[in-house]
């Protein structure tokens, strides 16, 4: 029996391959490739296994339970294997996007073209661009999101099970379509797809667009599931003041989706018109506008960038309590903090714009509001410090990791202040001072969280104790290799390094050269990872219930949980941090 | 005197620490060479936040770095203190005060330095057409009707680029110059620059414009007026 999602996959290319050829004998390429790709998916579905869900569903007939490895390739329903799947997917990805990085490393290695065209290089910098922001935007919300939230507010499963299945399995097409893209001649335009760049060019480019609008609708069904099961499904007795914050942060994250993701999803789709159906919304020759499509973009993608960090706050505030043996300082202030970064991360997007030849005057509010979203962010730190505070810490690696998420966002945060200024924002605009930048919010936030909860949680999901040795081994190269590798870009960057370029003038050789050592750093302390989860998943001892004796829910039952999660409903008392003594 | 200690170990961290950062950033500082007037703004808006930063990620760190020594766990299975509730809201509105005065403090000071830079490209003595295609600059000069390879700037004096573009959006950029300005198809930008050092800079292309980006670059050249008139008046340059 071949497995679910290797039959839909075979099933939906074989049906994009032969739409595509019936539709080329009328269409245009563009126009038979984007019809293809959009029929093929029901087929990818159907085949796949959401034609026997669908089936039961009209029948009303219970979901079997599946057991074993081939339930997660499987369209499956449960909360549980559903973020196992994307957990996978999301390495998957990582790993991808990671060898991507280190291909450009190893060309940036020297000065001159080593062994790449600078076409090349700019679909390998583009991939490793989109590729980890699909990583960064899914691995915590659609893993632990899926996994952990509906286990910590103590519900049976998510509010819409199905489309929570169906949510994942939008991601598999998307990243098909994206590798494919590769080879049907590339993309040029970075993960940002600026318009008119992408509204011309080879095929590649629709398949980009493509992928990331497919990606777009999975987040938007995911977003509300997560809402709506937080809204409704809580435990008896948990307050607003008693859910665990990285809930709270999910939820959050979960409003930024489903208001943000739909006008990037419109601003792609209109992109795919101007190619396919030869419209003109950002054609300036027949009355489109080119900054309207930055604006759209960036009223989506800024707020991206909450959506990968909220959840990276949660989870740094969720594991410090327990590995400090306190209860977590200024949990309200914290909770209102996520809350108020949610509602300005809307009105922040143009500081992307300062120099995109916007109405000028437009740069004194932008400059504003971003200079003001420090304000809570800031909160995180205080949140984070009193927590630590006459603690009795324990030096786990989910606590190295998370120790290390306020090292690196404080950089990271600091940084972000010379970008949110105008005057210096001219000079630092789409130079390597701003990659190094993100790179410290969204590596040194999102991904050292993201490993923070992936240790932390996988007693529970495995039910196997990780090695703790070579957990701090893979901390201590990472963060090394990590600081090592983008605290340099600070200086190439506003010594004149432009962003996304695959050359770079003699002079700073020296420096490129121990960039890229370090960025091999990375790749080594990520292999070390990988092999503690292999050897773990085999052969870890068996983990009990709650390892670390921590106060949420879902350490209330076996490692790995029961399929139904709770035997009877559970009903909450207190707040989920009421750790240590009174002094 | 247990807390006492910990104000002085950690405010003498943070000040070792500021010192050690102060130290490095003036021996390598974070600009490069200034070229233009207009550079000043750009350089002093970069370092007020620089130099507020230092003290901020100092004490942020110190207070860190005291927090992972003196706290972590002296005995197995050992909980943490509550902590006093009171004091922890004395904690949270001062860090609420402060963090707001610094950050409207920044931001006017932002906007303040933001209208300096938009007063200074309001006139300018000559006017100069860039004009962007993917992956080459071609400068004109209306008044002599010459077309250019190489922009030729004369020092000292305000030139205003207007940009056009023919096909992407491209962005203009003399890291020398510090301002940076996208060149967009289908609407006419501008800069105004005051070249105040007499040399050959790069001109970069810093929007991503397609396959070619990284080697989308020119040169510009700033020279005295004499040699600015000379050239233009020759044929071929």
């Amino acid at each position: 029996m071949i497995p679910g999602l290797v039959r839909g996959i075979i099933a939906g290319v074989i049906s994009f391959l032969g739409f595509f050829f019936l539709l080329k004998i009328q269409l245009s390429a563009e126009a038979s490739a984007a019809i293809a790709y959009v029929a093929a998916i029901p087929v990818y579905l159907a085949v796949g296994g959401g034609g026997t869900a669908f089936r039961r569903w009209l029948n009303e007939e219970e979901e079997p339970e599946i057991h074993g490895i081939s339930r997660y390739l499987s369209f499956n329903s449960d909360h549980k294997v559903v973020g196992v799947q994307y957990l996978f997917a999301s390495f998957f990805l990582f790993f991808f996007a990671g060898i991507m990085a280190m291909i450009m490393r190893t060309e940036l290695a020297r000065a001159g073209l080593q062994f790449m065209s600078t076409q090349t290089y700019s679909t390998v910098m583009g991939s490793h661009g989109i590729g980890m922001v699909l990583v960064a935007l899914t691995a915590i919300v659609g893993g632990f999101g899926n996994y952990v939230v509906p286990l910590q507010i103590g519900a049976k499963d998510m509010a819409f099970p199905r489309l929570n299945a169906l949510s994942f399995w939008l991601l598999p097409p998307a990243v098909l379509i994206l590798v494919s893209a590769l080879f049907n001649g590339g993309f040029d335009f970075g993960w940002t797809a600026y318009a008119p760049l992408s509204t011309k060019g080879p095929v590649g480019k629709l398949f980009f667009l493509l992928a990331f609008a497919t990606s777009g609708f999975s987040s938007i069904f995911g977003g509300v599931n997560l809402l709506v099961t937080i809204i409704r499904m809580r435990a008896k007795g948990m307050t607003f003041f008693k859910i665990p914050i990285f809930v709270h942060s999910i939820a959050a994250t979960a409003v930024v989706i489903t208001i943000a993701t739909s006008v990037v999803a419109s601003s792609l789709f209109m992109v795919i018109f101007d190619r396919v159906l030869n419209t003109s919304f950002f054609d300036p020759a027949r009355g489109g506008s080119v900054i309207l499509f930055q604006h759209l973009f960036w009223f989506y993608s800024h707020p991206a960038v909450y959506i990968m960090i909220l959840p990276a706050f949660g989870l740094l505030l969720e594991v410090l309590p327990v590995f400090s043996r306190k209860p977590l300082f200024a949990y309200p202030l914290a909770v209102l903090s996520l809350w108020i970064i949610v509602v300005l991360s809307f009105v922040v997007w143009a500081h992307h714009m300062f120099t995109s030849g916007m109405w000028g005057l437009l740069n004194f509010p932008f400059l504003i509001t971003t200079e003001l979203i420090s304000i809570p962010t800031g909160i995180m730190f205080l949140a984070s410090l009193g927590t630590l505070w006459r603690g009795q810490i324990r030096f786990t690696t989910p606590t190295l990791f998370a120790v290390g998420v306020i090292a690196n966002f404080l950089i990271g945060g600091l940084t972000g202040i010379f970008l949110a200024d105008v005057p210096s924002d001219v000079h630092l605009h789409d130079t390597l001072f701003v990659t190094a930048h993100f790179h410290f919010t969204i590596v040194g936030g999102t991904i050292f969280a993201m490993f923070a909860g992936v240790y932390y949680w996988f007693p529970k999901m495995a039910g196997r104790l990780y090695n703790e040795t070579l957990g701090r081994w893979h901390f201590a190269l990472f963060f090394y290799g990590f600081n090592a590798t983008f605290i340099p870009m600070f200086w190439t960057g506003t010594h004149g390094l432009r962003r996304r370029v695959a050359d770079f003038p003699p002079e700073m050789g020296p420096l490129q050269m121990w960039i890229s050592v370090s960025a091999f750093v990375i790749f080594i302390s990520v292999a070390i990872f990988l092999f503690n989860m292999i050897r773990s998943l085999r052969r870890g001892p068996p983990a009990s219930g709650n390892p670390w004796n921590a106060q949420t829910l879902e350490w209330t039952l076996s490692s790995p949980p029961p399929a139904h999660n709770f035997d009877s409903p559970p009903e909450v008392h207190s707040t989920p941090y009421d750790f240590g003594r009174s002094a | 005197m247990k807390k006492a200690r910990g104000f002085f170990i950690i405010t003498g961290m943070a000040g070792l620490f500021s010192l050690g950062l102060f130290w490095l950033f003036k021996t390598y500082p974070m600009m490069p060479l200034a070229a233009a007037a207009e550079a000043e703004f750009v350089d002093h808006a970069f370092n007020i936040v620089l130099w507020l930063s230092i003290p901020i990620y100092s004490l942020v760190m110190a207070a860190l770095f005291y927090a992972l020594l003196f706290f972590r766990a002296k005995k197995k299975g050992g909980e943490g203190e509550k902590f006093d509730q009171s004091k922890g809201r004395w904690v949270e509105s001062l860090w609420i005060g402060m963090s707001f005065a610094l950050t409207l403090g920044l931001a006017a000071f932002g906007s303040i330095e933001l209208r300096r830079l938009h007063a200074s490209q309001q006139t300018a003595d000559l006017e100069v057409n860039v004009n962007a295609s993917q992956f080459s600059w071609e400068f004109f000069y209306p008044v002599e009707q010459q077309y250019s390879a190489r922009l030729v700037l004369p020092v000292g004096k305000k030139a205003r680029l207007l940009f056009k573009s023919s096909d992407v959006i491209h962005s203009f950029w003399v890291p020398q110059f510090r301002l940076k300005q996208d060149v967009v198809p289908g609407k006419i930008t501008q800069l105004v620059i005051t070249p105040t050092l007499k040399g050959s800079y790069e001109l970069r292309c810093s929007e991503l414009c397609g396959m070619d980006h990284t080697i989308m670059t020119a040169w510009v050249d700033v020279v005295d007026e004499a040699e600015f008139n000379d050239r233009l008046k020759g044929e071929s340059w």
